[in-house]
């Protein structure tokens, strides 16, 4: 059995691990049910802005846009779920003392460490991709597919994919996605390594994601300056990717400065990992 | 008072009035959509918003009188509503104050173009003004304000399809400037109306004119 | 000479202030059950996790095998394992897939050997079981398991019977005699208890504060064959006036009852001796607790 094997095992052997795929699964059937049972009326809603000068055919509510709908919605949420896992990661191992066990074997911490963190990308990618197939099954089964709207921060605002670009633009979003979450998994991750107990790393992570949405979003000079430097600032990557056409070049900013993130938390946490000395 | 000037203003005397000229000839246009019973027609809308980017849509939209309207499309389709289904017998002449604004000479033809003003208030209602070719009776130009500060114009351009003369293309100019902190929702999204500006260009072809187009294609909603 | 598998030469380790463990020599060689003794809080564990690299020496450094512990960490620690402190494991899973995955860290393991790790610990029957539902002593017996599932050429044991009942202790201890005497396994056992050392170590060292106090063969240090009992016998004066006739015995207190130190071979015939002059023996004992032994040692050294 390979590290990354052996963590991705003991990950997906905890309960733990499964609340964020119920949630997940709560949240989707849920909205997608709400939105089929309200159908009629969250098609007006949704083209609420249009339909006073335009004529509107075609299916508004399809997989596609419920789903884009979805992921906009739980943006906030997710991020939860992810640290709820990936700030478990070292301090769970900690605080029950199977890290003693573990790091009396051979593996360098340098390769536990590592297994660990990419076993916490797993999991993320997991979680993203399930999220994501289950908004778009659901999806096709009450809605079926169709023109995918999406909304935009810049200009335009609104964006119409047409239905055969809608797959593949809401794929690419999704695996955007996969790396936005990331960043937050690997703050949590880092916050893991610094203290022995879960209940600290999950609950600090959430607090610098929510800290830093409002920072970015609040309307003033002094706090618009400091968007740059926030790691939310480019959370929101999976929307270029529905956008016509694509600003690459954005995306490829975006992906760098998520990459930089997941890199500079998994460095802090690789060295403090590596010279810790284990106490618990 | 010279002869001269008693002339001009015996003219003005006998002339009739500008509202009987502008409602006849919103009657003559009117009247050129008269045989009309139904049609359909494949509509192809190009968009040049600033606001919305959308690839080229597709319909095929289906008319009868006095005014129903029903579009099919595979996928999303949205075209103007006072704009993209031409149908002069929605300017009803006993509905509207009818002024004649100005006479002109459209592309070497004489025209005159009217103001519409609706006689009741009421939300949604708004000035039309209508520019009519005086040689064909056909409505060259439709422009609305729907709310002040927003304006919406279309150039209609004609072909002849079984013996009437419909719309080939029209050209739609939308301009929602002015209208700072105006603001609307689509899909949860907060949109500045200022923002809806540029041009739409609609496509008429394939016309099948008065096949008895039976009610029940009007039956069900067009936003499904 | 036998080859020193594990060396410490001037370890040492500071937390802030305070040395929990200084300048500490240990010698541990081939084929020893080497007991590590001191009082709760001497640094036993502290430097256990400095022999395993869990934590960072402050001075010194650790030879297993020859080799310096912390530049050859996997080479070193491949023959090498422990339990440090108490036994813990993923409770979640069954103690079959703990040393699975425990065990894999060190090389692939089959199904019979940790099958043949459980059955020497009495566990195979539970091998399925779920950790979370062991007592506490289960779990000890499961963390020798896996400490010999790879059949490592050192073993450490921190407090290996700590928290168990006397047959727990009993049976851990024979398995550290069994480790060692049938599969030539060297083995590093801390305790704070005298009697666990001197039933199944051959050589001890004997922390104190931080800092080694003694070490070398058992049998050395707890005075050859010299030991200590504690006679209630009744009346006392008639006792100790016996006692003071025979120069072999020497009476270290006198109180409630008579403590005494003599050679252990002897004691049957000190019983003997009591009960044929018309003593009453109520209780003859061997005394060995860590305490006193600390006290013969300071008496000892301050003799020097």
């Amino acid at each position: 059995m390979s590290l990354l094997s052996i963590e991705i095992r003991k990950t997906f052997r905890r309960w733990r691990t499964y609340i964020g795929f119920i949630v997940v699964a709560g949240a989707v059937i849920l909205l997608e049910v709400i939105i089929k049972l309200n159908e009629t009326r969250m098609a007006q809603n949704f083209s609420h802005g249009l339909s006073g000068d335009f004529l509107i055919s075609g299916s508004v509510l399809n997989a596609w846009v419920i789903t884009a709908f979805i992921m906009n919605s739980l943006y906030i949420h997710v991020p939860f779920l992810i640290a709820l896992v990936a700030g478990d990661m070292v301090s769970s191992e900690a605080t029950s003392g199977t890290l003693r066990f573990i790091l009396i074997r051979p593996p360098s911490r340098s390769n536990i460490i590592t297994a660990k963190f990419f076993a916490m990308l797993f999991y993320t990618a997991l979680l993203i991709l399930f999220l994501g197939a289950l908004c778009v099954g659901i999806g096709l089964a009450f809605f079926g597919g169709g023109d995918l709207i999406s909304f935009q921060t810049g200009m335009p605002h609104i964006v119409i994919l047409p239905a055969h670009v809608a797959a593949a633009s809401t794929v690419m979003a999704f695996l955007a996605a996969i790396l936005s979450m990331s960043v937050v998994g690997s703050l949590a991750f880092l916050f893991s390594t610094l203290v022995d107990n879960s209940i600290g790393p999950i609950i600090g992570s959430i607090a610098v994601v929510i800290l830093s949405f409002i920072i970015g979003n609040l309307p003033f000079e002094f706090l618009e300056s400091l968007r740059p430097y926030l790691f939310t600032t480019y959370m929101g990557i999976w929307q270029l990717l529905l956008n016509s056409p694509v600003d690459w070049g954005e995306v490829g900013k975006y992906a760098l400065a998520l990459l930089g993130y997941d890199a500079a938390f998994f460095a802090i946490a690789y060295f403090v990992f590596v010279r810790k000395d284990i106490k618990s | 008072m010279n002869l001269l000037s008693l002339f001009f203003g015996l003219l003005f005397l006998v002339s009739p009035p500008a509202q009987n000229d502008g409602l006849r000839y919103l009657e003559n246009a009117i009247a050129k959509f008269n045989g009309i019973k139904d049609y359909v027609v494949d509509v192809k809308v190009h968009l040049d918003l600033e606001a919305v980017k959308a690839p080229d849509m597709e319909a095929k939209v289906y008319f009868k009188e006095p005014d129903k309207v029903k579009i099919d499309s595979k996928g999303l389709f949205f075209m103007p509503k006072d704009v993209g289904v031409i149908n002069p017998r929605k300017f009803d002449p006993a509905k509207f104050l009818i002024q004649v604004i100005d006479t002109l000479t459209y592309e070497g033809d004489p025209a005159v173009r009217l103001s519409l003003t609706p006689k009741k208030d009421e939300s949604g209602n708004h000035d039309i003004v209508l520019t009519i070719d005086k040689k064909d009776w056909l409505i060259r130009e439709i422009g609305t304000a729907p709310s002040p500060g927003r304006t919406a114009s279309a150039k209609i351009t004609y072909g002849m399809f079984g013996g009437f003369m419909m719309p080939v293309k029209v050209d739609v100019k939308l301009d929602m400037g002015n209208v700072n902190g105006q603001a609307r929702e689509f899909g949860g999204r907060r949109m500045r109306m200022n923002e809806m500006k540029g041009t739409v260009e609609v496509y008429y072809s394939n016309y099948k004119i008065n096949t008895g187009l039976s009610d029940k294609i009007f039956e069900r909603r067009n936003e499904e | 000479m036998s080859e020193a598998i594990l060396q410490t030469a001037g370890l040492g380790k500071r937390f802030g202030g305070r040395w929990a463990v200084k300048d500490l020599n240990l010698e541990v060689n081939a084929g020893d059950v080497f007991g590590f003794l001191g009082p709760n809080g001497a640094g036993k564990s502290t430097t256990i996790r400095m022999i395993l690299t869990l934590l960072l020496p402050t001075s010194g450094n650790v030879r297993i095998f020859g080799k310096d512990a912390r530049e050859n960490r996997r080479s070193v620690l491949s023959r090498v394992c422990g339990i440090v402190e108490k036994p813990d494991f993923y409770l979640y899973l069954s103690a079959y897939k703990n040393l699975e995955i425990l065990g894999s860290l060190t090389r692939k393991v089959k199904r019979d050997e940790i099958f043949g790790a459980l059955e020497i610990v009495g566990l195979d029957s539970r091998a399925q079981d779920k950790v979370k539902t062991f007592s506490h002593g289960m779990k000890q017996r499961l963390g020798v398991a896996q400490a010999i599932l790879t059949k490592p050429d050192l073993v450490i044991l921190d407090e290996p019977t700590s928290g168990l009942d006397p047959q727990g202790m009993k049976e851990v201890r024979e398995l550290v005699l069994k480790l060692s005497k049938e599969h030539g396994t060297t083995v590093f056992l801390s305790s704070h208890l005298l009697t666990e050392v001197e039933a199944v170590a051959n050589r001890m060292a004997v922390l104190n504060h931080g800092e080694l106090i003694a070490q070398g063969p058992v049998s050395d240090l707890l005075g050859g064959d010299s030991s200590y009992y504690s006679i209630q016998a009744s009346p006392v004066e008639g006792a100790v006036q016996i006692l003071r006739k025979n120069p072999w015995v020497e009476i270290v207190s006198v109180g409630n009852g008579i403590d005494v130190r003599i050679e252990s071979k002897r004691a049957a015939e000190l019983n003997k001796l009591l009960v044929t002059n018309g003593i009453d023996v109520a209780s003859f004992a061997a005394k060995r607790t860590l305490e006193d032994y600390f006290l013969k040692i300071t008496e000892g050294a301050s003799e020097v």
